[in-house]
């Protein structure tokens, strides 16, 4: 068939239904194609785009009449602007107002504002009272808690009836206090600050009461929003933990403190209508295990359950608490830390249908131990294991685990063993046959990251593959190991301190399924965060395309995606559009020349900072991939 | 299943099954809405779909038959277009005429998984192109000024995701 139809002629409606298949990197470039379809971009643009007016505050004095400009001109709307202040930029306030003026003159634009980290004041906080906000997510802790922060709320409220706070994050809330006794603490009382908010569906706040005051603002704020469904609190002996577990729509709580409430929580957990309740958090509380049973009852319907016992001293109720924790029958996550409870562990425990994700941390693991938990855990989907220690060698482990048949996800963070096997046990794909993924991270010795490892796994349809070591390079006789187990690998993702040996490159290049591989460095602190210079970046680069082009003389072409996400935010401005185009190409130019190489550079993604390069041979000679399936290498 | 029998534009008939052609939505509520009973030798004209592409969208619905339906989620899902089953992809290996013929048939028949994976075959087309490769492939005039263009590509810079 001819191309007799253009994409022109298509019904908006459909060009509009493609391009919310588009990332907002290449919106922006159909914005570039032709009038048409930049004002068609602005309807799919409007839902996905906010303008954020950071650049005003940054951008050095010369260049702001020219971004004043820019926007003066602009066609667009945006139901959405983002501005980031805080206190040192207050001396830019006039330019935002007048930049928002800018926006705001045109016709029928409506605001649905998502302002963040705002600092009211002065004029700002006169032209910000003007929007119709329908939501504000704020962390107060800077200037916010003031006349005007409150009275603006009061009057949004009144005029907008959707208006919702969604989140009250009231960090540093003592400081915050302290302002307004500076701004006549009589006239707007506590009592005024907590009627003001009614609505509140979720709070939280990591205060440690040690004033007088917070306390009953903080019992007054919580009686009055009955609706609240999330609470994070730090809990000490000032706070009346009684009255805040009085809430009967809450479904999640997260609860942080000293460690001495544990008694007084499980009393009004005991005595609470906490029936919605689906979510429980505790960290740093000394439970033992009368505390737990109490509230058990209560709990009944518990989905997911995070324990984070720092102070755990009392050992007569470790392993009881344990089996009370699998008592609770819907449960479905499960996450224990610290308390080295498996060590007293009865072997027999009650079998849990529901539970699908367990997680454990700086839990040591005896055979026995570990047996006991997937006997009655058969419908187990994901099993974290985070600074465990196994009693037993590698290969057990995964002979054990074998006895999870729904299991699919399989991570170990600095999982140490005891002892290695001096033979190569072989575990049948059968045993396993579910698993998909599974994650290895070492910051211990590389004990899990052996090339038995990975044969004992050998059969296995694991398609993704995340392994990261931050002590040791990963050898290439354990990639080799990766790449003859695993051929049906779509997705390998590998951290390392060292750069990979060459020959371990050519291997992964070989496996011929694998469509995505993420490669970076990690040292012991986890992943490696330097920032990159330009400079650095450029030669980091170059080191790279030059070290794949020679290894890869059959590839078709070779496409490398950079993801300098460490510095995105100091090249922002610089790399985005043409610019950025530029700023590669002719860097590549430099270096691909003397190898004889044409090329072709397209942006991907200019908002992730990643550029996407596309090497071809000169002469006709194009390099050849010689899987076929590879679609991106990261670094 | 009981057959039913489709009129292309250009008059040729396809004698097909009920269970795949109540894939389109479109030819579900003629016969709900007309009142066209199972076994009867109703034609159901569908005059926007010559006979080329009522065949492929047919060849689409017969494999695609026992899919899920879509739901409301998976309108709020991640809009990916690296989920193109290969099957799907080797299908879609047709000129560019005949897939745009495809849209706007899957738009008119209201069939949204194809819809949906013609529509991500062409937003693979635009991806990572520039405004010029994107003009060059689906053959559209630039009528921005240079000054214009600059002024776009300046706005761009103050967008991003929200």
């Amino acid at each position: 068939m001819e191309d007799s139809r253009s994409i022109s002629e298509f019904p908006t409606e459909i060009r509009e239904h493609i391009f919310k298949f588009l990332p907002v990197s290449d919106l922006k470039m159909l914005s570039l194609v032709c009038w048409d379809w930049y004002n068609e971009i602005a309807i799919v643009w409007k839902e996905r785009i906010t303008l954020n007016l950071h650049r005003l505050v940054v951008d050095e004095p010369e260049f702001i009449q020219s971004d004043l400009n820019v926007l003066e001109n602009s066609k667009r709307y945006f139901e959405s602007i983002k501005i980031l202040i805080d206190s040192n930029y207050n001396k830019k306030h006039d330019i935002i107002v007048k930049a928002i003026q800018l926006i705001r003159n045109r016709e029928s634009l409506a605001y649905k504002n998502n302002i963040k980290y705002v600092s009211f004041s002065g004029e700002y906080f006169n032209m910000i009272r003007t929007f119709e906000m329908t939501e504000i997510i704020l962390s107060l802790g800077y200037e916010l808690i003031s006349v005007n922060f409150i009275s603006l709320f009061r009057e949004s409220s009144q005029r907008n009836s959707d208006f919702t706070w969604k989140e009250c994050n009231l960090i540093e809330l003592k400081d915050s206090l302290k302002n307004l006794k500076q701004l006549n603490f009589s006239r707007m009382g506590p009592m005024e600050l907590s009627t003001l908010c009614t609505e509140l569906t979720e709070f939280s706040t990591h205060v440690n009461y040690n004033g007088n005051e917070p306390g009953p603002i903080l019992e007054t704020v919580l009686r009055q929003n009955v609706y609240i469904n999330r609470l994070k609190l730090f809990v000490d002996s000032k706070v009346n933990v009684e009255s805040l577990l009085s809430m009967r729509y809450l479904k999640v709580l997260e609860l942080d403190g000293g460690g001495e409430y544990a008694k007084r929580l499980q009393k009004a957990v005991a005595n609470s209508e906490l029936k919605e309740l689906r979510s429980l958090s505790i960290q740093n509380c000394c439970f033992v295990k009368k505390d737990f049973q109490a509230m058990q009852r209560k709990l009944q319907n518990l989905e997911e359950l995070n324990l984070d016992f720092e102070l755990m001293y009392s050992s007569e109720g470790r392993d009881l608490l344990f089996e009370c924790c699998w008592g609770l029958q819907n449960l479905q996550k499960l996450s224990l830390r610290r308390p080295c409870l498996l060590r007293m562990l009865q072997f027999d425990l009650q079998s849990n249908e529901n539970l699908v994700e367990l997680s454990f941390s700086q839990i040591t693991f005896s055979e026995d131990h570990l047996k006991a938990i997937v006997k009655s855990t058969q419908h187990l989907k994901k099993l974290s294991c985070s600074s465990v220690y196994f009693e037993f060698i590698v290969d057990k482990l995964f002979e054990i685990l074998g006895g999870l048949p729904s299991i699919q996800d399989l991570v170990f963070k600095c999982s140490n063993i005891l002892r290695t096997s001096n033979k190569h046990r072989r575990i049948t794909s059968n045993s396993i046959a579910s698993l998909k993924t599974l994650e290895i991270h070492n910051d211990g010795n590389n004990a899990l990251l052996q090339p038995r490892t990975f044969k004992a796994l050998d059969g296995f349809n694991l398609e993704n593959l995340k392994i990261s070591s931050s002590t040791g390079i990963i050898s290439k006789l354990t990639v080799d190991a990766i790449a003859k187990t695993f051929i049906n690998l779509k997705s390998f993702t590998m951290l390392s301190p060292q750069m990979l040996y060459d020959a371990s490159f050519v291997t992964i290049l070989s496996m011929c399924n694998l469509q995505e591989f993420k490669y970076g460095f990690a040292n012991y602190r986890g992943i490696y965060q330097r920032k990159i210079s330009r400079k650095d970046l450029y030669l980091k680069a170059t080191t790279n395309i030059s070290d794949f082009v020679r290894l890869s003389k059959d590839l078709k072409y070779v496409q490398l995606c950079y993801r300098p996400s460490s510095i995105v935010t100091e090249i922002e401005g610089a790399l985005n559009g043409k610019l950025r185009y530029e700023f590669f190409q002719r860097h590549l130019e430099n270096t691909c020349f003397k190898m004889n190489l044409s090329l072709d550079t397209r942006i991907v993604d200019p908002k992730e900072g990643i550029v996407n390069f596309i090497i071809k041979g000169s002469d006709d000679k194009v390099l050849e991939i010689s899987s076929g399936c590879w679609k991106a290498i990261y670094i | 299943m009981p057959n039913i029998k489709l009129q292309s534009s250009d008059g040729e008939i396809f004698d097909t099954s009920l269970d795949i052609a109540l894939c389109s939505l479109t030819i579900k509520t003629m016969i709900d809405d007309c009142g066209i009973d199972e076994g009867e030798d109703t034609v159901v004209p569908l005059p926007n779909v010559n006979s080329t592409i009522l065949r492929k969208v047919l060849t689409w619905a017969q494999y695609h038959k026992d899919d899920p339906q879509p739901t409301e989620d998976d309108d709020s899902k991640e809009k990916r277009t690296d989920d193109i089953s290969s099957w799907d992809a080797d299908f879609l290996k047709v000129d560019q005429g005949t897939l745009f013929e495809l849209i706007l048939a899957a738009n008119y028949l209201d069939i949204k998984g194809l819809l949906d994976v013609t529509c991500k075959t062409v937003a693979n087309m635009i991806k990572g192109k520039t405004p010029e490769e994107i003009r060059k492939t689906f053959n559209i005039k630039n009528d921005f000024t240079p000054a214009e263009e600059e002024q776009v590509r300046k706005e761009n810079e103050w967008c991003e995701e929200k």
